[in-house]
């Protein structure tokens, strides 16, 4: 597989040293292979809703919303599947993931033929929710919601009650969409091996705190976010996280940084906020002489993992419970700091994608508790489709950069 | 500072305009007194708890107006629903006297955009901003009964907390006794609503908005008595004396209409259009569904949250199916010929129901639909216009 045969990638600079990342992407890019020689149901699911009770009712998740716009904007640089979008509803000052990912699979261009769709529904995301309304109805597939909605710090106890009736809702559901019963055994495995994932992903941040970074902005970054749905197949995606860690762990005891990083004291640049599909922002960061040093786009996903000894759907209630994208906006930068400040960084870049409404309305209370908190510079940057404003990125990051060093 | 609500039925409305007129002076000497003002934003907040708590309720519902949404992309970005932006924009501004009057505001965490206001009343204006939690996916069929458990926990909570601000515990009895109050509003309202079924009606359908949005800024009891004297006028006219309306009649859904956002509207009417019926929140959707709490041993907490979670849901609610019966069956009822769906600009969770809905209402009732996307700026007055009339001349050959 050759990277630069997608037009869109052809414009990125990949570390091409970095041998499991070509296998990571090779694990995304043959997902539809996998999925179809499992025969196993498919179940489309938002990206930040957990999956591990979708693997432990047989079926297998899957992240139309990383995926598809991934493969058809930023790797086929195909835009054009927004009309489709817009034709099922939809207007074009939506979110482009989502006008994207719809417009994939209202078309029947979608990567992996969907069977379902069921998403979590949280304080978060009501372009999501509509998406999923849509698209079960365009493909006249079953569909389920369920919710983390909004909880007081003070209001436990009846939120991990709401939480495990809604998971205990969900898997029943699934259950009885799959035929396969879901004991408790069998949800814990699930969430034992996401906790593999949990894991993994937890180690490869910590290499951002070296000196000489091993692993380079746009890796790290699509490291991150390709896994939402454990690419089909949570323990292969195991064993390519593994393989990764151990070239990343080889580079650190040779004192290799990663090739893409031009300085020798860089600006540690920690990213916050939406993914964003332009992709060439982590070359730039790297070209002006910065390096990422985290990024939180899906990390929420990953900060803990969810308990082992406790009861499966007690522990994954709390777990959710406690996500900080789940939280109101000031309690998820507050839960969200201490990772940020371990990593280290000089200065933050808030990420809003053009269209959103969900992150980029809680922008100006997260810079301002940021900065309270943290003291270091932020840079607000919006983005769109790919392609799209990134003259203006360019220039703002440049400028950022320089001025933090 | 000018009228609030520029009421089109002056004569029938006199009474009403005139006591709204006087609404700012008494707020002002009631907070004199020691009373305390609560605003509330989405009518998913119960304000029978803040009249329970001694406090004045007020439904901050004002929009149209370009400047205060503008002034609120101090907060939310220009890509957000400019209603949304007002909201903070009319504090951020500080020319609203109802904006500067509220001591605390209720926010029910609905859409993206209208959530912020909670989080952004507390930190930049130093309001208290008391949230309230709604569940989304919820349905008709009572499918999750843990929905309402968690409505019933967050109206606890709200109780509480209204009760600590007010400085007084907030009894059964005075709920009860709120309830009754907004039951009767409800019901006056209602009433109302339903004479623009008829085409020979003596109230129509704008002078019912304008008179919702007056009960959104008075003192609840006056609002009562104003209702009665304007039911008491109505029925005594004779229906058979007023001349049948022959216009095209039309339907009103989507996005929240708020307090002098009249663009649209007076776009309708000039272009010969009647708008018989509504779907939207600030409209006849509030006045939905009364608080039934039975007996005297019901629980007045368990009524509130019964009524307010099940009432018609917004659209951030997943439950599309009951939306859409609830517009099929308004459309039939009042025997519409056409909707206007009324979409602000980014307002999510309207746009992306505007296809379902008019295929609906064409597939059961062969009544077509007209979007109008906007926002509270006058530059598109003229192609709004071309569209309505467009859309009333095709209506026009099938009524």
């Amino acid at each position: 597989m050759n990277l630069s045969d997608y037009p869109g990638f052809k414009r990125l600079r990949f570390d091409t040293e970095l041998k499991a990342f070509n296998g990571l992407i090779s694990l995304f890019l043959s997902s539809a292979d996998r999925v179809k020689k499992s025969g196993k149901k498919v179940v489309a699911t938002g990206p930040l809703s957990p999956v591990d009770p979708i693997y432990a009712s047989g079926a297998l998740a899957y992240d139309p919303y990383t995926h598809e716009t991934i493969v058809h904007a930023v790797m086929n640089e195909n835009l054009n599947l927004t009309s489709q979008a817009l034709d099922a509803g939809l207007n074009s000052d939506f979110n482009p993931w989502n006008l994207i990912m719809l417009g994939s699979v209202v078309s029947g261009k979608n990567e992996i033929p969907i069977d379902m769709y069921s998403t979590a529904c949280g304080c978060w995301g009501d372009q999501i929710k509509k998406c999923w309304q849509i698209m079960a109805e365009a493909t006249g597939s079953p569909s389920y919601f369920w919710e983390i909605p909004r909880f007081d710090t003070e209001s436990e106890k009846w939120a991990l009650g709401f939480l495990i009736k809604e998971l205990e809702q969900l898997i029943r559901w699934l259950a009885s969409q799959t035929g396969q019963k879901v004991t408790n055994e069998i949800l814990g495995d699930a969430i034992r091996r996401g906790n593999l994932l949990r894991q993994d992903l937890l180690e490869i941040t910590k290499w951002l705190q070296s000196p000489n970074i091993p692993i380079s902005a746009l890796e790290y970054y699509m490291t991150q976010i390709l896994i939402g749905d454990y690419a089909q197949d949570p323990e292969a995606l195991h064993n390519q996280y593994q393989a990764l860690i151990e070239e990343l762990e080889e580079r650190v005891k040779k004192g290799v940084a990663a090739p893409g990083l031009k300085s020798k004291k860089p600006a540690r640049i920690y990213l916050m906020g939406e993914e964003t599909q332009a992709f060439q922002l982590f070359n730039i960061i790297e070209d002006y002489g910065g390096v990422l040093v985290g990024c939180d786009s899906r990390l929420s996903l990953y900060y803990e993992l969810i308990k082992e000894d406790e009861p499966p759907i007690n522990a994954l209630a709390k777990w959710i419970w406690k996500m900080p994208h789940n939280l109101p906006t000031a309690e998820r930068v507050k839960a969200t700091i201490p990772f940020i400040r371990q990593q280290k960084p000089d200065a933050i870049i808030i990420s809003s994608v053009v269209g959103s409404r969900n992150l980029p309305g809680a922008e100006i209370l997260v810079r301002d508790i940021i900065r309270d908190e943290l003291g270091i510079p932020i840079l607000s940057i919006e983005t769109t489709l790919p392609l799209e404003n990134i003259e203006k990125v360019d220039y703002q990051i440049r400028a950022f950069i320089e001025m933090n060093t | 500072m000018g009228d609030i609500i520029n009421f089109n039925n002056r004569g029938l409305l006199e009474s009403l305009a005139s006591r709204l007129e006087q609404e700012p002076e008494r707020i002002t000497q009631e907070k004199r007194r020691g009373k305390k003002v609560v605003g509330y934003f989405c009518p998913h907040v119960p304000e029978e708890l803040i009249l329970a708590a001694g406090m004045l309720p007020l439904r901050l519902a004002f929009g149209g107006e370009l400047e205060p949404a503008t002034a609120g992309e101090d907060f939310l970005k220009s890509y957000s629903c400019p209603y949304a932006r007002s909201c903070l924009g009319y504090r951020k501004l500080g020319n609203n006297f109802y904006y500067n009057a509220v001591d605390a505001v209720c926010v029910a965490y609905t859409c993206d955009s209208m959530r912020r206001n909670q989080e952004y009343w507390a930190k930049y204006f130093g309001v208290p901003a008391f949230p309230l939690g709604l569940t989304q996916t919820h349905d008709r069929f009572r499918s999750k009964p843990q929905a309402i458990e968690y409505f019933k926990n967050e109206l606890n909570l709200l109780q509480r907390r209204l009760g600590e601000f007010s400085g007084q515990d907030i009894k059964d009895g005075e709920i009860r006794k709120a309830i009754a109050l907004c039951n009767k509003i409800r019901e006056k309202l209602w009433s109302l609503y339903e004479y623009p079924r008829n085409k020979r009606t003596p109230i129509e359908w704008r002078d019912i908005l304008d008179i919702t949005h007056a009960g959104f800024l008075m003192e609840r009891a006056d609002f009562v008595h104003e209702l009665e004297k304007i039911d008491q006028e109505l029925r005594g006219k004779s229906l058979e004396e007023i001349p049948l309306d022959t216009r095209p009649r039309l339907m009103i859904g989507g996005s929240v209409i708020g307090i002098g956002d009249h663009k649209v509207l007076d776009i309708i009417k000039q272009a010969g259009g009647n708008i018989v019926a509504d779907s939207t929140c600030t409209g006849s959707m509030f006045s939905r569904k009364r608080v039934t709490v039975f007996g005297i041993i019901g629980s007045p907490i368990d009524a509130l949250a019964e009524r307010y979670l099940y009432n018609i849901p917004c659209p951030f609610m997943t439950d599309l199916p009951k939306r859409l019966n609830r517009v099929t069956k308004i459309a039939r009822d009042y025997g519409v010929h056409g909707l206007i769906y009324y979409n602000l600009k980014y307002c999510d969770t309207w746009r992306a129901e505007f296809k379902f809905i008019k295929d609906t209402l064409y597939k059961e009732l062969s009544v077509p639909s007209l979007l109008i996307e906007t926002d509270y700026s006058p530059t598109d007055v003229g192609t709004i216009r071309t569209k309505v009339e467009a859309f009333l001349e095709m209506l026009g050959g099938q009524v």
